[in-house]
């Protein structure tokens, strides 16, 4: 008979055993990749990085979210543990414990294989003790439980200051390694007070008031509604208009992050270092947006497959047509709280950029960038992209469910790894000459099978593809770029093939008009 | 509702040849099934037999792969309108938006049907005490059920379909409040379908009853001819037997020696003409309940199956 530590470490290696396997073997595999010479030479460590962080990516996904059910995908600690008659103690420290097993084994393998063929020792122990760090602080937060998640946050970095000014105020050494080692005590001990209270299910009501006080900010239907229509888009709004808005803030919150802590790389000696011009563009809209919006909609969609209410819709006595333009009526009201957020944004960087002038490196520059290090065909397109990629990721993917969530994510890591590899400027070229084909092809022939099954007309298609970017390009990106470069001049420019890119790369807003009443055809009457 | 709009005289339900698979498993074969209006029509089976599947074809959320579909005439997947005004549902899963508080859903739900009756709403928020403050994730699986209940109700649907409603009601307000809602809506002239594997309350209700299993419909008929139709019979015989009896049209027999009971569909005179020939007596014979009838009869099929195999 098995002891009941040993089952539940079992039954946390059958949930996550897929990533622990992956994260081993892809540094290895970026390795051999390498060795056999499918990638460039001069990229060797660049590219057995992205493998090496592609695997701890993996790792902590699985580590995070593959303690309960895929289909209930969920942070929090699983209940189900809590009927067994084990003690919290043991439960968090088997969690625990075997995390951080299993975040030092594809360090330890890797670090043997390198040792083992290579006789290299470029990866210190300091690497793992952070990697362990991140994973408990990470675990913690996870575990966190109800409203008061975000006020052991501030709890906990109030505490981390305060430890951190006490050192310097007796001037303790405080090393980094130090350091390291208070957050993973302090996160210890916070997963074990949440899933002690998660376990006898004390807090929530001692909290409700952050809820209250969170409600007070939505809005609430009180009156009739005067349609069903305006039912529909309170609903939609209600349900996901939320999500665009917040995952915005925190996509903005990461750009900032990344560029004041890449500002000093980035600038030598008052010039900027050569990059790619393609890369802040892509990697501003594109990545961040996908990926932070995608782990947000997972979340959503998780808690809706939980509670059932993912197919409420279905059951409206609407057509799919109505309930389509009701889904993208609420998308462009989550879109305009979104340009809200962005103008705010803007406004406070112009008042930031008065006191120490860093305009430059900020977010919304990327356009300024690409015109700076490109041709204008390329920058107008790439701009293109850049825009409305948040948009379609939003509006289709997002919407379509966790499953498409996930394959788009696989197919932006496919496009990130090469880009890495060769370059972003032959990747992004190849992207370019297919989707100059394959997008308007796809467009039209969803637009077909649309109308065919009555679910949108012409008006709708065109009337909503164009909302969308007239008002963001007139907001944002089109008045600053004319007046900066001038427009027309630029324009004049252009050749043939570079029109049809532009061309192509603008029928990016017909995808989520064309493919929403589709989507949700397929769903609702499967 | 409007009864004057079309799809008036056509019949509540009408399901023909209706097959459905996911992916080699099939949930439905070729399902025959009409329900006639102001009928309450109990739909029973084990759970997965395919009943919630039945439920949602007629709801058009699963397409027919093959066979027709018709509610009140009309096809559910073509005009999705037209079926759903018309019908109120209870899901099984009860399935509500959580972050919606009770007067919101009352608000939502009445947007979509201008027969809403608010003072009914209103009458049914006060027997089921719900607070229209509350949040649906703070209520209990049967306060869910009750709200949930209420938007089905408060348009007075012609045709109202429950999956699985008693779940989550404890015995009390199940019996009550269950009773009540399908026996007025039947008097009223509406239809009611609604599926359960209580088969004790099936029986209370319902005047027409569909069994399902494997995907099959084994019987439909009326509960009244169900019962009319089956038989509990004991035998006694004057030696002890060493097999068991054969009997016309049984679907269970038990016992040993010299007793034996068996529940068949047969007439009784059938079976009375067998024992004499047999040189037994018909000790006792006592009408069959539902749930008698149901296990007997999949109990039947499942032999037959293992025998096809």
């Amino acid at each position: 008979m098995y002891s009941k530590v040993m089952m539940l470490l079992w039954e946390r290696w059958r949930r996550t055993y897929w990533s622990v396997i992956a994260a081993c073997l892809l540094p290895i595999s970026g390795r051999l990749i390498y060795m056999a010479g499918f990638a460039p030479q001069e990229n060797a460590v660049q590219f057995t990085v992205i493998f090496w962080n592609l695997g701890y990516v993996l790792l902590i996904i699985g580590l995070l979210v593959g303690q309960c059910e895929v289909r209930y995908m969920d942070l929090a600690f699983p209940n189900r543990l809590f009927k067994l008659p084990v003690r919290t103690t043991t439960l968090v420290t088997v969690y625990l414990g075997y995390g951080v097993v299993s975040m030092a084994l594809p360090f330890l393998v890797f670090y043997g294989f390198e040792k083992l063929f290579f006789d290299s020792n470029s990866y210190t122990w300091s690497i793992l003790l952070v990697l362990e760090t991140g994973y408990i602080a990470l675990q913690a937060l996870s575990w966190l439980g109800g409203p008061a998640r975000f006020l052991w946050v501030i709890l906990s970095l109030v505490g981390l200051y305060l430890v951190y000014t006490f050192a310097v105020m007796f001037n303790l050494p405080m090393g980094k390694n130090i350091l390291y080692m208070i957050i993973i005590l302090l996160s210890g001990v916070i997963s074990y007070l949440n899933v002690s209270v998660c376990r006898h299910g004390a807090w929530l009501n001692d909290w409700k008031w952050v809820g209250s006080l969170i409600d007070m900010f939505r809005k609430r239907s009180s009156k009739p509604f005067t349609s069903a229509m305006h039912a529909q888009i309170w609903f939609e709004l209600r349900q996901t208009g939320y999500i665009l808005p917040i995952s915005a803030l925190c996509v903005i919150g990461a750009i900032l992050g990344i560029t004041v802590s890449t500002m000093y790389s980035v600038v030598h000696n008052d010039q900027f270092y050569p990059m790619s011009p393609t890369v802040p563009v892509m990697f501003y809209f594109t990545v961040p947006a996908a990926a932070i919006a995608g782990l947000i909609a997972l979340a959503v969609f998780s808690r809706e497959f939980a509670s059932g209410a993912y197919i409420f819709w279905m059951r409206r006595p609407m057509t799919t047509r109505t309930l389509a333009v009701a889904r993208l009526y609420a998308t462009a009201g989550s879109l305009a709280r979104l340009l809200a957020i962005f103008a705010v944004v803007i406004l406070a960087i112009v008042v930031y950029d008065c006191a120490i002038g860093i305009f430059d490196f900020m977010a919304l520059s990327p356009v300024k960038w690409a015109l700076k290090y490109s041709s204008k065909p390329e920058a107008i397109t790439m701009s293109l992209l850049g825009l409305f990629a948040f948009v379609v990721f939003y509006w289709t993917l997002f919407r379509a469910g966790p499953v498409l969530l996930i394959g788009s994510s696989i197919l932006n890591i496919l496009m990130i790894i090469p880009s890495m590899i060769w370059g972003w400027e032959v990747v992004l070229s190849q992207v370019l000459d297919t989707l100059i084909v394959v997008l308007p092809l796809s467009i039209l022939g969803a637009f077909y099978v649309a109308r065919r099954r009555n679910l949108i007309t012409t008006g709708t298609l065109v009337i909503a593809a164009y909302a969308f970017p007239v008002v963001m390009v007139s907001l944002w990106a089109f008045p600053w770029w004319s007046t900066v470069f001038g427009l027309p001049k630029g324009l004049l420019d252009l050749n043939q093939f570079q029109i049809i890119r532009i061309i192509a790369a603008a029928t990016f807003p017909f995808i989520p008009v064309v493919a929403t009443p589709l989507i949700m055809d397929k769903l609702r009457h499967r | 509702m409007n009864d004057s709009s079309y799809g008036y005289r056509e019949q509540p339900i009408e399901v023909k040849g209706l097959t459905r698979k996911f992916g080699r498993k099939t949930a439905l074969k070729n399902i025959d099934l009409t329900v006639s209006r102001g009928r309450v029509f109990g739909l029973v089976g084990e759970n997965g037999a395919g009943k919630t599947t039945l439920i949602k074809h007629l709801m058009g959320l699963l397409k027919a792969q093959q066979g027709e579909v018709r509610v009140f005439g009309i096809d559910p997947v073509k005009d999705p309108v037209g079926v759903l005004s018309r019908i109120g549902y209870l899901s099984e899963d009860r399935d509500l938006p959580h972050w919606m508080r009770i007067d919101e859903l009352m608000n939502y739900t009445r947007a979509f049907y201008p027969d809403w009756d608010v003072s009914y709403a209103q009458e049914l928020l006060n027997i089921f005490r719900l607070d229209p403050s509350a949040k649906v994730k703070q209520l209990s699986r049967g306060q869910k059920a009750r709200a949930a209940l209420i938007t089905a109700l408060a348009y007075r649907p012609p045709l109202l379909l429950l999956d699985e409603p008693s779940s989550g009601l404890d015995p009390v307000v199940r019996r009550d409040i269950l009773g009540a809602i399908i026996r007025t809506v039947a008097d009223e002239g509406r239809t009611v379908l609604f599926s359960s594997h209580l088969l004790e309350e099936v029986e209370r209700v319902a005047d027409d009853v569909a069994m399902i299993h494997e995907g099959k419909v084994v019987m439909c008929a009326s509960l009244e001819e169900i019962k009319d139709s089956h038989h509990f019979v004991t035998l006694r015989f004057p030696d002890s037997l060493p097999e068991q009896p054969q009997l016309p049209g049984a679907l269970s027999i038990e016992g040993k020696g010299q007793e034996w009971t068996a529940l068949c569909n047969s007439k009784l005179e059938e079976v009375c003409e067998r024992a004499t020939a047999m040189g037994c007596e018909v000790f006792e014979d006592r009408p069959p309940t539902l749930e008698d009838i149901f296990v007997a009869r999949v109990g039947v099929d499942r032999a037959s199956l293992r025998e096809g195999e």
